[in-house]
């Protein structure tokens, strides 16, 4: 079973992402800013929502998903986004190419909540939550994931368990000390493992895996989690040539039904994967559109690729 | 007869002296003080008493203190530590035969104080006059109350009335005469002297008919106005007592403090065993008061001059041991270091015990440090607490220059920034480990030594520390010492404030609680975790 | 009883094994065969893991006291009253030792404040103790003796309840629940963590030591709570009083362990580890750490309030100092000595530590903190799996 094959499999047997049920957007007098990254996380629920003028200018005519709204995260004075927008449409593969330090990683770390920006927003097509206000767990739970740079995976738990933690479903305490788990479950983990070649290995503890096995786990249980966007960080680092190929297979097929951004390095790898390249230079986009587009554009040859 | 001698004076000052301004002190005069008949000592006293001579004063102090020393000739000596004989009277720098001591007993003694005090309240130096007047304030008139009337009279000087009003306060409270009170109220509401409250107070209260004691309404008002300056005065100096004392103590946490800095702040290594490390400080400082007393008991006083780098040397060593044989292994590894080092300080303190007996043990003062500033009866600056805050300022001073301007300190920043690259670079971590905690022990060790001169020294002396230097550490901010110094002494000071107004428990635990309120208010400034450090842990 | 034995069956059910594997496909593989509709992924216990426990519970719930009561006094066999007593106060340190092992060996959470937890339980039982003397006191008075010894005239309000068993046995759960919830909220919502985390909770217990050494705070000050007599009508100098207390600690210790045990094996038990393990990961894998952290730091402070509401009966008096940090502090190294994130290790740790201290305070006191020192020295050095990793290993 080739990749594409079995994530189509793996597609079939799930129904479709739970859809996040949209509530009638609702207007409401812009709240106050907030204040810089976490200092705390206050105690009253944070639900800031986004103003209805830039919903309407950022998704209009088009089938957007996921909206990066004039964002900017500054560290100690230095802008490592400058006030950067970005729409994201549904089922599309993005790259998102740049030099170092260009701000790839800080902003999925700001579409995941690790990092709050100073101003700006990002928010769901959908559902008129800005996710900025949100802790990392519920932006997680409203399907939207990420691999780390770093493959991390749950060390002392077996494959078997790393992929049952990553299940969708209900995450509260009292729900998981009392949780089951069904056939359905139980199947969809087994595909899963089948998916990403670790089926000798489920009861293997995690810690134990080579270093390609313990990337493939982590893309294992992104898919797990059923996302309806799935970041991943420079996601073949590291790989073979093979596993690259595998990976670009993987991520090929599972556009289309999921959006996903692959931040990325390697030139030939989102060669092979890329439809829309999105060029982030200094925090600000650069250039935008297709691979050859993006490649003859002469300011991205300047700041980029020029460099090798 | 003190105008013929004034005279003689005035003739002297004339004929033998034209240079100097003034003639020399009746040697006659000064030989009768040695006299075995008392009644021309008496009669010495009261002549040079009349006059207007600095140098008599000199004289007559000399005696009232027993170190007057008169030679042959009549010429006046003092007689010094050491047995060296200070000259009163420039014209003879030298005793000239047989040197005799004057004698005195109680009764020239109680011929003497008024004598000088009316001297001194005669004197044309203000200066002079003051300083007696704030002496008299300060004792109370006494007997001297009479002499002190007269000088009242006739002194211009507003400060030197005050002052001498002042000591016939309680005198004058106690008198018949309204004028002569309010003059009392008038000067202890200048003075805000505390030591008049209950006096004044009493003024106030009614007395079993309900009627007030001090019948006069005027006399009331002035009294209700000085009890107000009192009260203020005491606010104030009790404030500024607080604020002393919080220095103090903070000055002590930031000593407690700042070796934690270095070994958690730099290197994060968490040491339960730094309050022992004070501990080996304090008892080295035991150890060589001892020494000096038992072998150099001339310069005993010198001890703690020495017992500051034994101090340091031995918390180092001690330090650097721990470093080698325990903390090196666990590096990375907090929880485990946290419980490593808290068996190592029960080790420590079990052999404390066992060495030193478990009571306290005493570590005196230097006389040098002994007595203090008297500000106000209430509120003395004690030289040992002034030295703790001058030895903390400098043992900062010399970790910021080890950090800052050290080879040493450099290996130490580059170290505790990137390990890796720093030891790709040839430094050796493993060495710059060993030094970083050696230092930051040997300054633990400095706090030690401060720490014997405030308190007890016991085995438990470090235990108190340690709970208390990790907030200040922790308050700081990990790994900046401007942090910590901060901390410890806004700890130090708040604690101060707070301990009249809630108790010192409460106080305690009020900053407890306002800690851990702060560390949920700043967390990033305690840790470093933030951004990318996080993602890899 | 024999370790080795009881390590053999454990290993097959412990959690943090990594020899897992084979039996566990086989565990799977029955499982599948049967194919229930949904099931946990672990079983609480395997079916040896309750045969041993249930002997083992047997023997400390049934014979012990057989021991002790029935056997005359002059046989070899016989248990003396002391050491009853003594083992009851271990099983509530046991209680204790598996509490902080589901916190630090499972979450990776290091409280140095469990003392609070357990002198609190402590405190309101004593209370209840202390109010069930009546007027038998040293001053006849209907207020506890250290009440009239104040001056005091009326029964502070936060007393006024205790009277009651019952009201006193919620006070046991709830007190040292809420303080552990309203405490952890601010903790845990703020991400302090590690040794951060260690190092408030000593903070917190250093407060609380010194709030209860005041004696305006009304819990008896530097003496504490002491002179019981009676409880729930059963007089506390009685031995059968002090079987049953013995075995209600033994019995408190076995459902402690099944509960933690429950609580490992569950889902929760592995977003536990999880959280342990890479709590950025579970965090973006949906699962929110505070909640958990707060429902673990929140259960096992109950845990150690019940220990320490059954501990105080036993040894006649609660006073502050059981607040002192150095005890939160020891109560880890009974984990530690014992063996994290076992829950077997835990109990072993808290008898053995405990053990080796009523030996040695006896027989050679000034020794006993050196041992202790080393103690901690040695297992973090040379044995971080404790008594337990080195059974375990050995009996493989
Ligand atoms: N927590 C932080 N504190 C301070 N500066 C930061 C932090 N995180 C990121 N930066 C800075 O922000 C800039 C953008 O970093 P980012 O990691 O997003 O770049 P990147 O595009 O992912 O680079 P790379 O291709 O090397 O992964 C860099 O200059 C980096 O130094
Ligand atoms: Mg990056």
């Amino acid at each position: 079973m080739t990749a594409v094959e079995s994530a189509r499999a793996l597609r079939d047997v799930t129904p479709a992402s739970p859809e996040v049920e949209a509530p009638p957007p609702e207007v409401k007098p812009e709240a106050p800013k907030p204040s810089k990254r976490r200092s705390i996380p206050s105690i009253a629920p944070r639900r800031r929502t986004v103003d209805k003028a830039r919903y309407e200018a950022l998704t209009a005519g088009r089938k957007a998903l996921l909206c990066v709204d004039a964002v900017t995260v500054s560290f100690d004075g230095f802008k490592a986004l400058d006030n950067l927008t970005l729409v994201l449409d549904e089922g599309e593969l993005r790259c998102i190419i740049g030099p170092n330090g260009a701000g790839k990683t800080t902003l999925q770390d700001v579409i995941t909540g690790k990092t709050k920006p100073d101003s700006g927003c990002v928010f769901m097509v959908g559902d008129h939550t800005d996710l900025t206000q949100l802790d990392e767990h519920e932006i997680a739970q409203r399907g939207i994931c990420r691999k780390f740079q770093r493959p991390t995976v749950f060390q002392g738990h077996t494959v078997f368990e790393n992929l049952e933690l990553a299940l969708p479903g209900s995450k509260g305490v009292f729900a998981s000390l009392f949780a089951r788990l069904s056939r359905a479950e139980r199947e969809r983990i087994e595909r899963t493992l089948e998916l990403i070649g670790l089926t000798e290995h489920a009861h293997t503890r995690a810690g134990l895996l080579s270093h390609g096995q313990k990337q493939w786990l982590e893309i294992g249980m992104l898919l797990a989690q059923e996302p309806r966007v799935l970041l991943v960080d420079e996601p073949v680092a590291g790989m073979t040539h093979k596993e690259m190929e595998r990976t670009a297979e993987l991520l090929n097929a599972l556009a289309g039904e999921r959006t996903v951004v692959v931040v990325e390095h390697d030139m030939e790898f989102v060669r092979s994967i890329a439809r829309t390249v999105t060029v982030l230079h200094e925090g600000r986009v650069l250039a935008e559109g297709s691979m050859d587009a993006v490649q003859n554009d002469p300011k991205v040859i300047e700041v980029y690729l020029g460099e090798s | 007869m003190p105008s013929i001698f004034a005279g003689i004076l005035l003739l002297a000052l004339v004929v033998f002296a034209p240079s100097t301004a003034r003639a020399d002190v009746p040697t006659g005069d000064v030989a009768a003080l040695v006299a075995s008949d008392r009644a021309e000592v008496e009669r010495a006293i009261e002549s040079l008493s009349a006059s207007h001579d600095p140098r008599a004063l000199a004289i007559l102090s000399a005696l009232l203190e027993g170190s007057l020393r008169v030679d042959s000739r009549g010429n006046a000596f003092a007689a010094r530590e050491g047995g060296a004989l200070e000259p009163l009277n420039p014209a003879a720098p030298r005793p000239d035969g047989p040197v005799r001591a004057a004698e005195v007993d109680n009764r020239l003694r109680r011929l003497l104080e008024p004598a000088i005090a009316a001297m001194r309240l005669r004197s044309d130096d203000r200066d002079v006059r003051l300083s007696a007047a704030t002496e008299l304030a300060r004792a109370g008139a006494g007997d001297l109350a009479k002499v002190i009337e007269r000088a009242l009279a006739q002194e211009a000087d507003d400060d030197v009335r005050e002052k001498l009003a002042l000591a016939l306060a309680p005198v004058d409270l106690e008198s018949t005469d309204t004028a002569r009170r309010l003059r009392a109220l008038a000067a202890i509401k200048a003075a805000a002297d505390p030591a008049f409250r209950t006096s004044v107070q009493r003024l106030l209260e009614k007395d079993e008919r309900g009627e007030y004691r001090e019948r006069n309404a005027e006399v009331r008002r002035a009294a209700s106005s000085a009890l107000s300056a009192i009260e203020l005065h005491a606010l104030w100096f009790g404030l500024l007592g607080h604020l002393f004392y919080g220095v103090s103590l903070g000055s002590v946490l930031l000593l407690a403090a700042l070796g934690l800095a270095i070994t958690f702040g730099l290197m994060r290594v968490i040491n339960m065993a730094h309050g022992e490390l004070l501990l080996v400080g304090a008892y080295s400082t035991f150890v060589v008061q001892q020494l000096f007393q038992k072998h150099l008991p001339a310069y005993a006083d010198y001890y703690l001059l020495f017992a500051i780098p034994v101090g340091f040397l031995a918390a180092m060593a001690m330090g650097m041991l721990l470093e080698r044989t325990v903390l090196r292994f666990l590096y990375g590894r907090p929880l485990e270091t946290l419980l490593a080092t808290w068996g190592i300080s029960l080790i420590l303190i079990q052999t404390v015990r066992l060495v030193f007996g478990a009571q306290n043990v005493t570590v005196a003062n230097p006389s040098f440090l002994s007595g203090g500033i008297e500000l106000t009866p209430e509120f003395v600056l004690t030289y040992s607490r002034i030295a703790v805050i001058a030895f903390s300022a400098v043992v900062v001073a010399f970790v910021w220059f080890m950090l800052q301007r050290t080879p040493l300190g450099l290996n130490v920043r580059a170290v505790t920034q990137n390990r890796e690259m720093a030891a790709g670079m040839g430094i050796s971590t493993r060495r710059v480990d060993l030094w970083t905690f050696g230092i930051g022990s040997g300054v633990a060790g400095l706090g030690g030594v401060a720490l014997s001169q405030l308190g007890n020294v016991g085995p438990e002396l470090g235990q108190g520390y340690i709970v208390d230097s990790f907030m200040v550490v922790v308050l700081g901010g990990v790994g900046k010492l401007a942090g910590t110094l901060a901390a410890a002494l806004g700890l130090g000071i708040v604690n101060k404030l707070l301990e009249p107004v809630a108790g010192a428990v409460l106080g305690k635990i009020a900053i407890l609680v306002f800690l851990i309120l702060f560390i949920q208010r700043r967390p990033q400034g305690i840790f470093a975790l933030k951004g990318r450090a996080a993602e890899v842990s | 009883m024999t370790e080795a034995a009881v390590s053999k069956s454990e290993r097959e059910s412990s959690p943090t094994e990594a020899t897992a594997s084979s039996e566990a496909t086989e565990a799977q593989a029955s499982r599948e065969v049967k194919a229930p509709a949904a099931s946990r992924l672990e079983p609480v216990l395997s079916r040896r893991g309750y045969a041993i426990f249930g002997a083992l519970a047997l023997f400390s719930m049934a014979i012990v006291p057989i021991l002790n009561a029935a056997v005359p006094a002059d046989s070899a066999l016989h248990l003396p009253d002391y050491l009853v007593t003594l083992f009851g106060k271990f099983f509530c340190y046991a209680i204790v030792a598996i509490a902080m092992d589901l916190l630090w060996g499972y979450t990776g959470i290091l409280s140095l404040g469990h003392g609070v937890f357990f002198a609190l339980g402590g405190y309101a039982m004593g209370m209840y103790l202390l109010r069930a003397i009546g007027d038998a006191g040293v001053y006849r008075s209907n207020l506890p003796d250290f009440m009239v010894f104040l001056d005091w005239k009326e029964l502070p309000w936060f007393w006024k309840p205790m009277d009651d068993f019952f009201v006193a046995c919620i006070a046991v759960l709830v007190v040292p629940g809420m303080l552990a919830y309203l405490f952890g909220f601010f903790a845990f919502r703020s991400r302090i963590r590690g040794v951060y985390f260690s190092i408030i909770t000593q903070a917190l217990t250093f407060a609380l030591m010194l709030l209860f050494f005041r004696n305006e705070t009304g819990f008896g000050g530097n003496n504490g709570l002491t002179d019981f007599k009676h409880i729930y009508g059963y007089s506390l100098h009685e031995r059968s009083t002090k079987l049953g207390l013995y075995v209600l600690s033994a019995a408190g210790m076995f459902v402690t362990f099944l509960i933690c045990r429950f609580v490992t094996t569950s889902k929760a038990g592995r977003v536990l580890r999880a959280i342990r393990d890479a709590e950025n990961r579970i965090m973006f894998s949906g699962y929110n750490p505070t909640s958990y952290k707060l429902f673990v730091f929140t259960l096992s402070a109950v845990l150690c309030g019940i220990a320490g509401a059954l501990y105080v009966p036993q040894v006649g008096i609660i006073n502050p100092s059981e607040m002192q940090p150095s005890n939160s502090i020891e109560m880890a190294i009974w984990v530690a000595v014992g063996g994290r994130g076992s829950l077997i290790g835990a109990p072993l740790g808290a008898f053995a530590v405990n053990g080796a201290k009523s030996w040695f305070t006896v027989a050679l006191p000034e020794l006993w903190l050196y041992v202790l020192g080393a103690l901690f020295i040695g297992v973090t050095l040379f044995f971080p799996k404790g008594i337990w990793g080195v059974l375990s290993r050995s009996g493989r």
